[in-house]
């Protein structure tokens, strides 16, 4: 069932999953099996999509925060593939550790894209190493490129006020960056993140048509997501949601509620032990303090 | 420099008391009210941890924050206090921040006949959370603020930005050289898991904008060192605190350490001798590693 992404370097793993471990490379491309031209670039813990069509290329996150060899490897990566123009590059939000370092990439003529309010973000903290994007997207754009047809969603606030859905409808690939984790519950604190909007945000996703699902960082072994992933984490943080609110009602946050609440269905999940308790946290927020 | 500043704070517990005895000591009542010192009329009623300010004049009283998060009775202990001193109607129930731990409970206050006042964010928040200990504002203030004048007194409500929370109301007694601030400017101690809600350039915005306010004394919305109230001397502390704190993380971001080296390498000396130092640290550290690591 589910589609895993096959390295192009090391074709002879033949559609095993890309393990995680100590002694991978620091970076990597794989093609996402089933597509000609739909393309994951990882580079350390995060990763980014780019597609190349006839009309040029279309890349996104620049992941280059601290590591600006990060960017022209990627643009290497790039060309190992293809000369065409690379035309777009296109943010997933406004966070730097995925959106640092896109100065190469403007340098060759790409335009980039976010969503409206990465602008007011971008704008409050000025980073230099932070290209500032020229098109900004309110609720949805498409981009038209060669036969490909990439779709931009915003489906309200979640991880950040600015993420973007990225669809390819004909492929049937999503990339959302952080707020979808595969086997996995959410990162730390949630820092920046509207919880309650995030589950509404998820049922968006849900309700688009697709298959497969490209995260930011990559997921247990490389694999991509499913829906039945992206189900299982919305159950999760449903369940998670529920068993925090009771808590703060009967007074338990943050303490008891962090030492009590427990969430077997998903102890098997790799990060849950590290996160648990900040998740916890982050809801008590929610339902105590109305944050 | 800084060390002065906390000493000058130290100082001050004696100097501007509110002349009874000192808060927070283990053997306090649950609920406590007091007047002012050299005021005619403004209260503060504590109840537990937390504390508002109410204001009796002879045009009725204005009371805040209800402060009765998990206190299924504090509400209505609240008016209850507010009664043993004047049987004049309840006005106004003004809400400092949209934060439940200070503003569930106003259903006492409502069912006394007062009409509750918030910023519009205080809405736009709590709409979608639909607490049922938590009535929503009658009245919605917008950023331009507003003036309620009743009996004699004059209460001035501004919104100085987000900075705390996205709704925080200023409450300046221009006559009493009085404000009443909750959350943003703790009295003589470190912040702390207040920092989840904060917005930390904005803040130092805001903290500038309340120190151009014509006030002496400041009423916090936690009994802070001993229950004393807040000086300008007090506010400038917590901005610079804030300021080095941003300065510090700024360093350990950029270099690429957000989040898990930076938030252990992070440390504040100069204000280690604070109260809830080492508890509130952490918090701060996670905030601004956010911002400097993040750029959020």
């Amino acid at each position: 069932m589910y589609r895993w992404i096959s390295m192009l370097v090391l074709a002879a793993l033949t559609g095993i999953a890309v393990e995680a471990s100590a002694q991978q490379p620091l970076y990597a491309t794989a093609r996402v099996e089933g597509t000609d031209n739909v393309y994951i670039y990882r580079y350390g813990n995060h990763q980014s999509m780019f597609v190349v069509t006839s009309g040029g290329v279309i890349a996104t996150d620049p992941i280059g925060l601290g590591r600006p060899q990060a960017v022209t490897t990627y643009i290497e990566e790039i060309r190992k593939i293809t000369k065409a123009p690379i035309r777009y590059v296109v943010y997933s939000h406004h966070h730097w550790d995925h959106i640092a370092g896109g100065k190469p990439f403007k340098d060759l003529g790409a335009v980039f894209v976010a969503h409206r309010n990465a602008k007011t973000r971008l704008e409050a903290i000025p980073n230099p190493d932070v290209v500032m994007p020229t098109q900004w997207v309110d609720k949805q754009h498409t981009i038209k490129l060669g036969n490909t047809v990439l779709e931009l969603h915003y489906v309200g606030r979640n991880h950040s006020d600015n993420s973007l859905v990225m669809r390819l409808p004909k492929e049937k690939i999503i990339f959302v960056v952080d707020w979808l984790p595969i086997n996995g519950i959410q990162f730390r604190g949630m820092a920046d993140t509207w919880p309650l909007e995030l589950q509404e945000s998820i049922k968006k996703v849900l309700a688009m048509d697709w298959e497969v699902l490209i995260p930011g960082h990559p997921g247990p072994g490389g694999r991509l997501g499913t829906k039945d992933d992206v189900r299982a984490h919305l159950a999760y943080l449903e369940e998670l949601s529920a068993a925090t609110k009771k808590a703060a009602e009967e007074g338990k946050c943050y303490d008891a509620a962090i030492k009590e609440i427990q969430l077997p269905k998903y102890e098997s999940w790799p990060n849950y032990k590290a996160f648990l308790a900040s998740n916890i946290e982050r809801y008590c927020d929610v339902w105590r303090r109305g944050i | 420099m800084r060390v002065g500043l906390v000493a000058a704070a130290c100082a001050a517990v004696t100097a501007i008391g509110l002349g009874g005895p000192a808060f927070g000591q283990a053997q306090q009542p649950q609920i406590e009210t007091r007047k002012v010192e050299g005021t005619d009329n403004i209260y503060i009623f504590r109840n537990g941890n937390h504390q508002a300010m109410f204001i009796v004049t002879k045009g009725g009283v204005i009371a805040t924050d209800p402060v009765a998060y998990g206190r299924p009775t504090g509400g209505q202990q609240y008016v209850d206090e507010i009664r043993k001193i004047t049987n004049q109607p309840i006005r106004y129930l003004i809400y400092s921040h949209h934060h439940y731990d200070h503003i569930a409970g106003g259903k006492a206050f409502k069912d006394a006949g007062a009409r509750i006042i918030g910023h519009r964010n205080v809405k736009a928040r709590l709409e979608p959370l639909g607490d049922p200990n938590t009535p929503l504002p009658d009245e919605l203030v917008g950023d331009q603020g507003r003036v309620i004048t009743l009996g004699g007194t004059r209460l001035e409500l501004h919104y100085v930005g987000r900075n705390h929370s996205d709704s925080t109301l200023v409450m300046l007694l221009p006559k009493e050289k009085i404000v009443f601030v909750v959350d943003l400017l703790p009295v003589g101690r470190m912040p702390g898991r207040g920092m989840i809600d904060f917005y930390p350039l904005e803040a130092e915005k805001s903290i500038e904008r309340i120190l151009a306010m014509n006030w002496d004394r400041l009423i916090p919305g936690h009994p802070d060192s001993g229950g004393r109230l807040g000086t300008k001397d007090d506010a400038r502390l917590q901005l610079q605190l804030l300021r080095d704190a941003s300065a510090e993380m700024k360093k350990l971001g950029q270099g690429g350490k957000c989040w898990d080296t930076a938030e252990k390498e992070f440390a504040l000396p100069k204000y280690a001798s604070l109260p809830g130092y080492e508890q509130g640290l952490p918090f701060i550290a996670r905030r601004y590693c956010g911002l400097w690591g993040r750029g959020t």
